[in-house]
């Protein structure tokens, strides 16, 4: 997937404007899990939206592929999950994982659906309703509901923004295999360093107004990258070195708005 | 959500009802607002007498199976209105002044010539439902057209088609609103088929009201006034449980 030269100025008031994005460039290799931080406002969502195809930036362009956001969206094979879990109230956590078929068009396949269910640790929970489940098991179904369709690219907006993080932590060591094993191409926003750097190939920092890439970490550290991983040194002394750069971020960053346009 | 009339309220309400009953009765009594207004117990004397009481229950039948006709034909037509607009957004600025327009039409003035149109004992149906659709079609409409953004975005993502979109995820979220525009609308509904049966249908409560004013019958007047309040709070008070019932499955 390639991001290139994004920028994106929302209308404030007025006379104001915000620059959201500002010549955003970077490219995801296929399987590659690339994570996104950077302060409140800095134009994450902002970014996932274009890349989603919800949103059109001034300039730039998104491939994926040979496919745009919105011809990948025609063929049904892009997933997103968002903090917001976005779950229909009135289907069972079968039928919403189901959902994507039904909008495509598609026959549903319970047992890709049980499947499904499996993998986020929900076989149980097939029949109850959203409002029965916990905040954790919501944010499961609908991570299981993002990958239904097998997207070509998964695109993941804090997903576990909404949770405690004692509820996060477990969910990303039971789910970080689901990731790596899944091998589709995703892109995660989230504002826990840790949690970049356990689940990433690939670390960006941006920087707030304009929205802009401020750094960039490689993680090499082996898979799986479980409890003995993340108290080991290297794991920490990358955790602090994304840190700091976060912090450098957010000293760079500027003025709330700009007068005039 | 949806909150509880706050509880241990009930002897409250029960002493304003009866303060409101009795002050009725006092006036009525007393003669105080005149002849026309009647005590509580004048009136509810007119239900002693089985002659006047069968007369008013039938008359009640009819006006209240008027006033469900009309419900559910209003309902049908907000239903084709709100989808349309909601399928096919260009249409919806037409489809909006059609259907304020359709509704500020003063009934009043166009009575008699629904009665040559629909004839004596469909009127008050047709007034019955072009009271009770606007209700419903503002309310379904504002359900349709504020659906979470999260699910919005969601079926745009997949790739759904509008009508997909609509069948699987816009219509189901609005359907507590719908209900309630039913419940809004239920009141209009049953005056609507009082004005209409007053244009001359054969039978109904608002015939009783007529003929009571014609015949100087006071009581019988207020009785069935009384009979068309009941009748709107009890669909009411209905409509509201299964409005209930639709937000508990539908809606967070
Ligand atoms: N629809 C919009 N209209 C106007 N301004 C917008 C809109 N969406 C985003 N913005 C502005 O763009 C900037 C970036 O917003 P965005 O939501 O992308 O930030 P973010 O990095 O996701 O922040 P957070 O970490 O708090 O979620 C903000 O200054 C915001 O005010
Ligand atoms: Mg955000």
């Amino acid at each position: 997937m390639r991001v290139a030269g994004i920028f994106k100025t929302f209308p404030l008031g007025k006379k104001g404007s915000v620059r959201a994005l500002d010549a955003i460039s970077f490219d995801m290799a296929q399987r590659e899990l690339v994570a996104v931080v950077g302060p409140s406002g800095c134009g994450k969502s902002t970014l996932l939206r274009i890349i989603a195809g919800l949103e059109t930036p001034d300039a730039g362009e998104v491939r994926i592929g040979a496919d745009t956001p919105a011809t990948l969206t025609a063929r049904h094979r892009l997933g997103v999950a968002f903090q917001d879990h976005g779950l229909l109230p009135w289907l069972t956590v079968a039928g919403n994982i189901g959902l994507p078929y039904r909008l495509a068009g598609l026959p549903p396949d319970p047992a890709r659906i049980a499947a499904l269910a499996g993998m986020v640790g929900l076989s149980k929970f097939l029949e109850a309703v959203p409002r029965q489940l916990s905040g954790g098991m919501r944010q499961r179904v609908s991570l299981a509901r993002s990958i239904a369709l097998d997207p070509v690219l998964l695109l993941l907006d804090e997903p576990f923004g909404a949770l405690d993080l004692v509820t996060r932590r477990t969910l990303n060591q039971e789910l970080q295999s689901l990731w790596t094993d899944l091998g589709t191409t995703t892109l995660l926003i989230t504002h826990s360093v840790e949690e970049a750097v356990q689940l990433a190939d690939r670390v960006l920092v941006m920087a707030a107004r304009p929205g802009r890439i401020h750094a960039e970490f490689r993680i090499d550290l082996p898979r799986p990258r479980d409890r003995a991983l993340t108290n080991s040194l290297p794991f920490l002394n990358l955790v602090q070195a994304v840190s700091s750069s976060l912090d450098d971020a957010s000293a760079a960053s500027g003025e709330q708005t700009e007068p005039g346009a | 959500m949806i909150r509880q009339a706050p509880r241990g309220g009930a002897p409250l309400r029960a002493v304003g009802t009866l303060l409101f009953l009795a002050a009725w009765e006092a006036i009525g009594r007393t003669g105080l607002w005149g002849e026309s207004f009647p005590a509580l117990s004048t009136i509810g004397g007119v239900f002693v007498n089985d002659a006047s009481r069968n007369l008013l229950l039938r008359a009640l039948g009819r006006t209240a199976e008027s006033a469900s006709y009309g419900l559910a034909l209003g309902a049908i037509a907000a239903l084709l209105l709100a989808s349309a607009s909601s399928l096919w957004p260009r249409l919806r600025i037409g489809l909006d002044t059609l259907a304020t327009g359709i509704y500020a039409i003063p009934t009043i003035t166009f009575g008699p010539v629904f009665i040559l149109v629909a004839g004596p004992e469909a009127t008050p149906i047709v007034l019955s439902a072009l009271s009770a659709y606007f209700p419903i079609f503002v309310a379904l409409d504002s359900g349709l057209r504020f659906a979470p953004a999260a699910q919005r975005d969601l079926a745009a993502v997949l790739g759904a088609s509008r009508a997909r979109a609509f069948g699987r995820v816009d219509f189901p979220a609005a359907l507590p609103a719908f209900v309630d525009g039913l419940r809004l609308a239920a009141p209009g509904a049953v005056l609507g088929a009082v004005l209409g049966e007053w244009f001359g249908a054969p039978r109904g409560l608002g015939v009783v009201i007529i003929s009571s004013l014609q015949n100087v019958r006071i009581p019988q007047l207020w009785a069935a006034a009384l009979l068309c309040v009941t009748c709107s709070l009890l669909a009411y008070v209905l409509l509201s449980a299964l409005h209930r019932q639709a937000h508990r499955r539908y809606a967070w």
